[in-house]
């Protein structure tokens, strides 16, 4: 196939792209490294790498990194095992398994700014329904976001609530894909199901997992509405993850150039990890094709 | 497997799907509870079903329809804007090599990014050219999420659609912008499908940059929405019944668009 | 499709046909006391004054949380609209030193545009409106904290803090097995503008002061009163989810009788005397001082005090209009009472001692003397918002158990101190 000018399909894509991605990511660079502020956004001193180095000083930043990796790995793993075995259980059902996914993927579909209401709603100390049924069923005073890793668990649990959806839809469809023979010999050989279940499925689906998870990883890194209206980062600073640190250094102190910096960080740690996953993810696709 | 087991089987399901619906049963069950209903001490399973939570959100003080009307106005552009810069451009880094590493691989960075990110930049870009708590401000901004999403979805539809195919349109002299729009275009009718309906989804659930970019003019559903948690008391019957409002559209096209959706919902990556 | 767009454009020309003649000047302000208000100002002003004045009003009511940042994020994004924007005094320095709202001062000054008594107001209002001589907005409440307490349980309000401490005791279950109320007391837990004002009130009446040679946050009286607060929480004398608590929440904890006393602001008077709204305790809500310390000389206390005032958005396309109505509606003798009968507090004197007001809201003859005597502001820099965002850091943290009290002073002072250097207060 002639190699000719298929650049031109690719020019308006990049000229959008790089006005509403690339020309903010340059002026965030600019930012970073002045000492711009409410009252002086465009034209503040230059300090050079001084808000990096009082990025790298601040307790708070470190804290909130803390909190959003936690967060991550507890939503992510608990989503991964939970999808996994309601894909399995919805595969094997005989018949309604359409029904079942449709049903199984209506939380995807839900603004995360409505499951953080709902949530804040349930979670209410004096009438949210789950501390109301732990008084009337266990006598229990249960406070859940007073208590810091407690709170932090509930966010989880949000997250699991809402994007478990999302492992078991994609785990359910690779299951779909999967072809019938392997199966068919290990039960001939006769292996019981969660023998079959771990020597045959689970290496075959292994690459779609690795997809998952990139996704996963990604997504809950990026979580903000849920806690923003649930606990607003709160009690304390528990539930602060990097990109609810980053909205109030930027909205409610106004320190721009330390905001800007900040999000060069990330955005310099998601492209070394997209670099990462990039090769991957095209050998992972291949082999789930 | 016995018959016995299988029972147990679908009971185990339906408990799965209730307990994940609960939720999303919760706040449609809620929006037609009277407030003082829902602010009780102790758990009551009966009450009197009531309206005034519906008939709140289109009163004076809460334009709701306004906000409704620009999610569909901002949601439809953002989409519609996306797909028309995307299958050209999709098309292009599938089907020339050199384009395509590169131009990818900045497109999943995009793609990969956590919004805040371009927070401050876009606040600040957008307050220059003075589009802010504009339509087309916001559409500009939800561009960062719905084009790289559309072009990543598009590559993986496009793939599938053998070379062959346009190899014969060429060597009958066809121009490849004509082998686009006659030959691509149609054979990428799922998959433009699938975009749109990912695009929509994503445009209309977004928070966080409404949050920041709207005041008055351009205010979506979802801010719209979280304006009912006021001091004077939390609406949460008019919350409830908004986020209905904002949800059963989402329900409606997951059970006639499934198909699609499971495509994109997947990013492509899995049939 | 072509259907839906259809829809959509003739939906778009109905909403254009509907919008009417005069011109319309909007009105940013939080949902809440002060909002229905404003509402029945805005009623009043199109039914009687907008065809007079050639231009109506119309009122944006928004969410209370994060509120403050939506009102600055839509002054430094430049937006057009809203034009009259609902703000707090904590913010006036930066106003005045980034020009982020319109500075009013010569036309406050102009008889025509301002026919009102310049002398009618409490004068910490309109201090807190003003920086370097420059007047910023106009003030449409002040508001400080009281004391709230259930007259049917307690006869006597507590004066000093050690005096709450005990009476909070007496009212909890915990301590008090015939305690009729769960918990003895309830204030601000949650990280917002209120906490620190909260906690300045009791830092202050210690002894406290903004600053030595550097900050004083770490200062002795701020040790004290940081550490009373964990005292009290650690002892489960407040609700057990306080570091969760903003105004809502303690508005809910003494409607529902879960606790004995709070410390609130003085707006949510209205509500509780409300039959409808708090039928449990509307007939039984006493107010009084917030308490503070005996010093030789008598009780020292403090109360914060701040205005929610009246912005003009620099960008609007109505300033002149929207000057007329900020004037009419926190100093006209029938403005200002419109906003008092619906449960406010305009800064007007003689609204404030109007017998009819103060027959509907006798918490004014609390209120005043404490602002009048006690009254303070806090500190008018540029750059407050971001210093008071570190030390509220510090001490949600320090509510919500997970620093020590010392630590968490000397950390927030430290970085304070830091924070101004930077900004070149410090040499």
């Amino acid at each position: 196939m002639r190699n000719d000018r298929g650049w031109r399909f690719v020019i308006p894509s990049v000229i959008l792209l790089g006005f509403v991605a690339l020309f903010p990511f340059i002026f965030s660079l600019y930012i970073s490294f002045t000492e711009s502020t409410a009252y002086n956004i465009y034209h503040g001193k230059f300090v050079g790498l001084g808000n990096y180095i009082s990025l790298f000083k601040d307790i708070k930043f470190w804290d909130s990194l803390r909190v959003t990796l936690l967060y991550v790995a507890l939503s992510v793993s608990i989503e991964m095992i939970l999808g996994f075995f309601l894909a399995l259980l919805v595969d094997s059902l005989d018949r309604y398994q359409r029904l079942f996914m449709i049903l199984l993927i209506i939380p995807m579909m839900i603004a995360p700014l409505v499951y953080g209401i709902i949530f804040k709603l349930l979670y209410n100390s004096i009438y949210g329904p789950i501390p109301l049924f732990f008084r009337s069923a266990f006598n229990i005073e249960l406070q859940i976001l007073n208590k810091p890793f407690r709170a932090l668990l509930a966010m989880v649990i949000v997250d699991v609530f809402q994007w478990t959806s999302f492992v078991f839809l994609i785990t359910y469809s690779a299951l779909q894909a999967l072809p019938k023979e392997p199966f068919e010999a290990a039960m001939i050989d006769g292996a019981t199901y969660w023998k079959r279940v771990r020597y045959v499925l689970l290496p075959l689906i292994r690459p779609a997992f690795v997809v998952i998870m990139i996704f996963r990883l990604m997504d809950s890194f990026k979580t903000f509405d849920q806690i923003f209206v649930i606990t607003g980062g709160g009690p304390g600073t528990a539930t602060t993850t990097l990109s609810l640190y980053t909205y109030f250094l930027m909205f409610t102190r106004y320190n721009f150039g330390k905001a800007a910096a900040l999000t060069v960080i990330i955005l310099m740690v998601v492209i070394v990890i997209t670099n990462l996953v990039f090769k991957r993810f095209f050998r992972e696709v291949s082999a789930v094709e | 497997m016995n018959r016995k087991s299988k029972i147990w089987l679908y009971i185990l399901a339906v408990v799965v799907v209730l307990i994940f619906n609960f939720p999303l049963v919760f706040v449609i069950v809620t929006s037609f509870k009277p407030l003082g209903e829902i602010m009780l001490p102790n758990l009551k399973f009966t009450f009197s079903p009531t309206l005034e939570n519906y008939k709140m959100l289109f009163s004076e003080t809460f334009p709701f329809g306004k906000y409704i009307l620009n999610s569909i106005t901002i949601s439809l552009i953002s989409t519609i804007g996306a797909l028309a810069v995307a299958v050209p451009g999709s098309y292009g880094i599938s089907r020339f090599g050199k384009v395509k590493k590169n131009v990818a691989f900045w497109i999943l960075s995009i793609r990969m990014a956590p919004p805040v990110v371009f927070a401050l930049p876009l606040f600040l870009i957008l307050k220059w050219i003075k589009l802010i708590d504009t339509i087309p401000g916001l559409v500009m901004v939800y561009f960062t999420f719905t084009v790289p999403l559309s072009i990543w979805i598009l590559n993986t539809f496009l793939m599938e659609i053998p070379k062959s195919v346009e190899e014969s349109a060429m060597i009958d002299g066809a121009t490849r912008g004509q082998i686009l729009y006659r030959i691509i275009f149609p054979l990428l009718m799922p998959g433009i499908v699938a975009v749109f309906i990912m695009n929509f989804i994503f445009s209309w659930n977004e928070f966080f940059f409404a949050l920041l970019m709207t005041m008055d003019r351009a205010v979506t559903i979802t801010v719209g929405t979280a304006r009912f948690v006021t001091g004077y008391s939390i609406y949460w019957g008019a919350i409830c019944a908004a986020s209905t409002i904002s949800v059963i559209p989402m329900i409606i096209m997951t059970f006639l668009v499934q198909k699609y959706l499971v495509r994109g919902l997947t990013m492509g990556a899995i049939k | 499709m072509r259907r839906l767009v259809l829809i959509l454009l003739s939906l778009f020309l109905v909403v254009i046909i509907c919008a009417g003649n005069l011109p319309e000047v909007t009105l940013f302000c939080r949902a809440g006391p002060e909002a229905y208000g404003h509402r029945l100002q805005v009623e009043y002003w199109n039914k009687h004054l907008a065809q007079k004045y050639g231009f109506k009003v119309r009122i944006i009511e928004a969410t209370r949380a994060d509120y403050y940042t939506y009102v600055n994020n839509t002054l430094m994004a430049g937006a057009k609209t809203p034009d009259i924007l609902e703000s707090f005094s904590g913010f006036t320095a930066l106003y005045g030193k980034s020009g982020l709202a319109l500075d009013i001062t010569d036309w406050y000054y102009d008889d025509s545009l301002f026919p009102y008594d310049r002398n009618d107001w409490l004068p910490i209002a309109m201090k807190l409106v003003t920086y370097k001589g420059r007047i910023y907005a106009l003030p449409t409440d002040t508001n400080t904290y009281l004391l709230f307490y259930r007259k049917d349980l307690i006869p006597e309000p507590p004066k000093t803090w050690e005096e709450l401490y005990e009476v909070a005791k007496k009212f909890t279950k915990k301590y008090n097995p015939n305690s009729p109320t769960m918990y003895g007391l309830a204030f601000y837990g949650r990280k917002s503008e209120s906490l620190p004002m909260f906690w300045y009130q009791i830092f202050r009446s210690y002894g406290g002061t903004w600053w030595y040679d550097r900050p004083a946050f770490d200062s002795e009286p701020a040790m004290k009163a940081l550490k009373w607060v964990v005292k009290v929480i650690r002892e489960g004398l407040v609700p057990p989810d306080i570091s969760t608590y903003e105004y809502m929440e303690i508005l809910g904890a003494l409607q529902t009788g879960q606790v004995a006393m709070a410390v609130q602001w003085d707006a949510a008077y209205p509500t509780l005397r409300d039959k409808k709204a708090s039928p449990l305790v509307w007939d039984k809500m006493g107010v009084a001082m917030v308490p503070g310390v005996w010093t030789p000389e008598g009780i020292r206390r403090a109360h914060s005090a701040h205005d929610q005032m009246l912005v003009i958005n620099p960008n609007s396309k109505y300033k002149k209009e929207a000057f007329i109505f900020i004037a009419w509606a926190t100093a006209s003798p029938e403005g200002a009472k419109i906003y008092a009968m619906a449960g406010c507090s305009p800064p007007r004197k003689s609204i404030l001692s109007d017998p009819e007001v103060l027959k509907k809201f006798p918490r004014f003859s609390v209120k005043l003397p404490g602002l009048d005597k006690w009254g303070y502001a806090e500190p008018a820099l540029p750059d407050y918002p971001e210093m008071k965002d570190i030390l509220n850091t510090y001490l949600a943290k320090a509510w919500a158990l997970e620093i020590d009290p010392e630590t968490a002073l000397k950390k927030a002072n430290q970085e304070i101190y830091e924070f101004l250097r930077s900004k070149g207060y410090y040499k």
